[in-house]
């Protein structure tokens, strides 16, 4: 047997026999991640149901989120000339670009990554924790304006035969409760991805890959990140689509 | 086991990718936000479009971004199929909901008598 390192070995012992020939860390992530779609899968299929036997007073998603709650670019859109006070599902599209392009940093990284580019890794690491705490930062804003026109776990003020400040008469309670509790949920999931992003950097620059050889983490907390993103893709499709 | 680093030619290729799969999401995304809010489709069709919409971007976010097309055929199968229970299981949940919205009167009804 030629003599490898106690490192070369504990590659090889991971690699032989392992399920479809994918690294035993690489599949435990994937595992994971199906795991936590059916927790996520289950507060959606919770919400459709409370949904559908609502359908007389669920509120229009498009005309309940058709504010720009973060007054900087509030300010900015109207000196153009826009009126923010009506642009429905504006600013969850930029929530969602914002993902989506952390997301696409995220694949750069990795792919440095497999190139064993330490700084190539970083430079796009950098990025992807940036627009994920944008990111986070927006939810913030949203919820603080939705919390400013009375919306709490239990009190829903909007509604499709007319919002409380017209008729006085609250809305399905269900609306809210579901949206702080499966934006609160994903939101959780974002700040532990953007959290495990500053750590990675963090190892990365301290030259831990390159000691053991391979960039494999940066692909699991890839997957991870990747995974958030789906989940918000999904929730704003049933959340705000649908 | 780790990847081995790209040759020049495939590094460039697959960066390729990555933007040229970032631009399809992007055009996809602006083109589901700007049918569903700006044609007043009617419910069933909306629902169908966007669902439709939606799995293209996950094909192409999970496929390329996490590398799934990558991987061999057994473990996509593993990780892809138990989606067919959460579909499913939305579809079921919904069709409850609907029923209940029917049936609420008598169901609390009954179960005010117990």
């Amino acid at each position: 047997m030629s003599t490898h390192t106690e490192h070369e070995l504990r590659e090889i012992a991971n690699q032989e026999g392992s399920p479809f020939n994918a690294s035993y860390g690489k599949l435990l992530m994937w595992f994971f991640l199906i795991s936590d779609t059916f927790t996520f899968a289950a507060f959606l299929m919770g919400y459709a149901s409370s949904r559908f036997a609502n359908t007389d007073t669920w509120p229009v998603p498009a005309d309940v989120f058709d504010t720009i709650p973060v007054p900087a670019l509030d300010s900015l859109l109207s000196a153009i000339g826009l009126n923010t006070h009506h642009m429905p599902l504006v600013f969850v599209t930029i929530m969602t670009s914002l993902l989506i392009a952390s997301s696409v940093t995220m694949v750069r990284a990795v792919q440095e990554g497999i190139q064993m580019n330490k700084d190539g890794v970083v430079k796009w690491l950098i990025p992807t924790i940036i627009f994920g705490a944008m990111f986070l930062g927006c939810q913030y804003y949203e919820w603080t304006h939705l919390m400013h026109e009375g919306m709490t776990i239990t009190a829903n003020p909007f509604s499709n035969l007319g919002d409380f400040k017209d008729t006085g008469v609250m809305g399905p309670t269900a609306f809210a409760m579901f949206f702080f509790a499966i934006t609160g949920f994903h939101g959780l999931h974002v700040l532990v991805g953007v959290g495990l992003n500053i750590w990675l950097m963090i190892v990365t620059m301290n030259g831990r890959f390159e000691k053991v050889g391979h960039y494999e983490m940066v692909e699991k907390v890839g997957l991870y990140w990747h995974f958030v993103d789906l989940v918000w893709v999904y929730v704003f499709l049933s959340y705000y689509l649908l | 086991m780790a990847h081995a680093p790209y040759t020049p030619e495939e590094y460039k290729k697959n960066v390729n990718k990555i933007w040229k799969t970032t631009a399809i999401l992007s055009i996809v995304t602006i083109v589901e936000v700007a049918v569903a809010v700006g044609l007043h489709l009617p419910y069933h069709y909306l629902a169908a479009f966007v669902s439709i919409v939606s799995i293209i971007k996950a094909v192409y976010i999970m496929g390329v971004f996490m590398h799934l097309g990558h991987e061999t055929k057994g473990f996509q199968f593993a990780v892809l199929f138990p989606f067919v229970f959460l579909i499913w299981g939305f579809v079921a949940f919904s069709l409850e909901g609907s029923s209940y919205k029917g049936m609420r009167e008598a169901i609390n009804m009954i179960w005010m008598n117990l």
